[in-house]
């Protein structure tokens, strides 16, 4: 296979294709949807936040300042610096740029440790939030951590992890739609679009003078590249627009990259299957939708036979890892499951159109 | 006056080693139907050779083979010295297709369309140029090709089809469509490519263009060539062997002339003394009577079929 030639191919398709009225239509009103989404959908509730300075110059202070945020947990969005001066402490209070400010005299956890029950000062700002408030109440079994002093009583939080805790309320409708928009671009473009744009060489018979200047592998990794570009292009686009940034990237990336190729290798099919691009833009939107709901099913806790069909479909799959992949943790789970049936789709896909393509003579 | 015909081809008979096109006893079977039953024959350097026939007599699929688009179900054929089969794409470098359809990339422009086909034979970047100078669209090769007219399209595909330089050209009905006038400049370019070296396979239902361009012709039937020789001879062998003419006079009179006949050749000589013949026609038989003699059928009834399968 020789780049040079894929290449060629490619740069003519993403040109040939984005004078296509009906490529266009099928790339942007999915976008439009997605930032529609983004703006009629509430954005998730906000955390509570909290800015403390912790004063002090000793090691205490520097213990305090990295013991605060682990005992407020997620509860609190907790923004925690330090300063020297007690006097710059104040004033950085009085002027709202600190909710509360706690100050560590030196020796402090030492006289905890020896039971001596030391001052401990605290600032609190006018408009002090009653999060910022309860943060204070907080410092001194903080400090008696620290200072390996029972509490007066031992009051022993467990944290429960709800059964399914609910997508919905760990993203937020507004970022689990345009996630979704996401898996309806996706679908779009490679059921639509992808296809279109290799129906149209079939019907009129230019591919035929592509396979006589190229090998059908590289027409096939160019067509599917095209499909690829498009996705991630409008993909990244929807992104960027809604302002949507994925706790951890790599997994989201995994989900939306599988999704693309294993769409993209069965769409592909479909322009030998229907062999004329009206045809596919007429029928095409039939198959779509069955393709691309389950992105948008998965988070409503969809019954299990229904849950199993969205897990054997791509979009399925990549909606679930997006999902996960835009959160701190996993809701889901399962990347081998998915990663097997964006293999087994994709791949399938891909196969089954380079056979098409050899017994055409390629 | 001597009659123009196409210009003996660089080297005749058997190609050198290397060059032009050699076919034995190819054939190909599509499941019971046998679409060519084991053709044979041979297209040296610079022969414009012709495939004629009706349809389904096996063009198509001849050149479907020869271009390495399906493998042949039996036989051999070798382009520029090379397999088709064996070696698939050292013979595919040699060659390229002017394809029937005009199978243009519509919403890209003139320029557009031979640059991609340039990269992928790997073609210095001046090539497309040099070519759309050459075929006579340079002056619209930055216009969309839904703008061009069907003889602007069809220069274009020539210019595409001799974009990696061919040693073999084939032109599956190169003028299908065109007027008069792109007709002929299309057969121009092909007499200079002929001159040049280029081998040329043509396929075409246009006798008479077959009869101006062809040093050879093969008249496949039914998958089989059930003739093969120079245009004149094939007229003279299986057009009947007629020796006559038909002479136009200035009474507006026409009459037929038998030239094996003395008397008759005495006759016409007197109209010649007399000044009084306006025209001299020779009655030989066409290659479409060739056609029909060796097809067991008219062209009309070909070009009925050919209206009834675009339907």
């Amino acid at each position: 296979m020789r780049l040079s030639r894929v290449l060629a191919i490619l740069r003519k398709d993403l040109l040939d294709a984005i004078r296509d009225g009906r490529i266009l239509a099928i790339i942007i009103v999915p976008l439009a949807i997605g930032v529609l989404y983004s703006v009629i959908y509430p954005d998730q509730e906000p955390r509570p936040k909290a800015d403390v300075v912790v004063v002090g110059s000793s090691s205490d202070a520097q213990r305090v300042a990295e013991a605060l945020p682990k005992d407020v947990s997620r509860a609190l969005e907790l923004t925690v610096t330090t300063e020297r001066d007690a006097e710059k402490a104040r004033e950085t209070v009085a002027e709202d740029d600190a909710d509360v400010a706690v100050i560590v005299p030196d020796g402090l956890i030492a006289e905890a440790q020896a039971g001596r029950g030391p001052p401990l000062r605290t600032l609190v700002g006018p408009d002090a939030s009653p999060s910022a408030r309860a943060v204070v109440d907080l410092v001194p079994a903080t400090v008696g951590k620290l200072a390996d002093r029972a509490p007066a009583v031992a009051v022993d939080v467990q944290s429960v992890e709800p059964r399914n805790p609910s997508v919905i309320t760990e993203l937020g409708l507004r970022d689990y739609f345009v996630l979704a928009a996401v898996v309806m671009t996706v679908g779009f473009i490679g059921l639509l679009a992808t296809p279109i744009v290799l129906a149209e060489e079939i019907e009129k018979r230019t591919i035929e003078a592509l396979l006589l200047a190229a090998r059908g592998p590289e027409v096939l990794a160019a067509k599917a590249l095209v499909g690829i570009v498009y996705s991630v292009v409008a993909t990244a686009i929807l992104l960027v627009l809604t302002g949507i940034a994925p706790e951890r990237s790599g997994l989201f990336l995994l989900g939306a990259a599988g999704m693309i190729v294993s769409i993209i290798g069965f769409g592909l099919c479909l322009a030998y299957l229907f062999r004329s691009a009206d045809k596919l833009n007429t029928w095409g939107w039939v198959l779509v939708m069955p393709v691309i709901a389950p992105g948008f099913a998965v988070g409503f806790d969809p019954p299990g036979w229904l849950d199993a069909i969205c897990q054997a479909i791509p979009t399925g799959q990549g909606m679930r890892l997006m999902v996960d992949g835009a959160l701190p943790s996993d809701i889901f789970g399962g990347v081998g499951l998915a990663v097997l049936v964006f293999a087994v789709w994709g791949a399938g896909g891909l196969l089954l159109l380079s056979r098409l393509l050899q017994t055409r003579g390629s | 006056m001597a009659v123009p015909q196409p210009a003996a081809p660089a080297s005749s008979g058997a190609p050198p080693g290397g060059a032009g096109v050699v076919v034995t006893d190819l054939a190909k079977r599509y499941g019971d139907v046998e679409a060519v039953r084991g053709i044979s024959f041979e297209a040296a350097p610079g022969e414009v050779f012709g495939l004629l026939g009706h349809n389904g007599a096996g063009k198509t699929t001849t050149i479907r083979m020869l271009t390495g688009r399906t493998p042949p179900s039996g036989g051999t054929a070798t382009v520029g010295g090379h397999d088709v089969v064996q070696e698939r794409e050292a013979a595919r470098a040699l060659l390229n297709l002017v394809f029937e359809d005009q199978n243009l990339y519509e919403r890209l422009t003139g320029r557009d369309n031979l640059k991609l086909f340039a990269d992928l034979y790997g073609a210095p970047a001046e090539r497309t140029d040099e070519l759309l100078e050459r075929v006579g669209i340079a002056s619209a090769a930055g216009r969309k090709v839904k703008t061009y007219s069907t003889g602007m399209k069809q220069r274009l595909l020539l210019a595409r089809g001799l974009v990696n330089d061919p040693a073999v050209l084939f032109l599956d009905e190169p003028t299908r469509g065109l007027d008069p006038m792109s007709a002929r400049n299309l057969r121009t370019i092909v007499r200079e490519l002929s001159a040049a070296g280029t081998t040329i396979v043509l396929t075409t239902h246009d006798m008479v263009e077959a009869d101006e361009l062809c040093h050879r012709v093969a008249f496949l039937s039914e998958g089989r060539i059930v003739a093969l020789d120079t245009p004149q001879e094939l007229k003279l062998k299986i057009g009947g062997g007629r020796r006559s003419a038909r002479v136009l006079l200035e009474d507006r009179t026409v009459h037929e002339v038998a030239l094996d006949d003395p008397a008759q050749d005495e006759r016409l000589s007197g109209w010649l003394r007399d000044g009084r013949v306006l025209t001299v026609h020779s009655d030989e038989p066409s290659l479409a009577d060739v056609f029909v003699e060796l097809a067991g059928r008219s062209l009309d009834e070909d070009e009925h079929d050919r209206t009834e399968d675009a339907a």
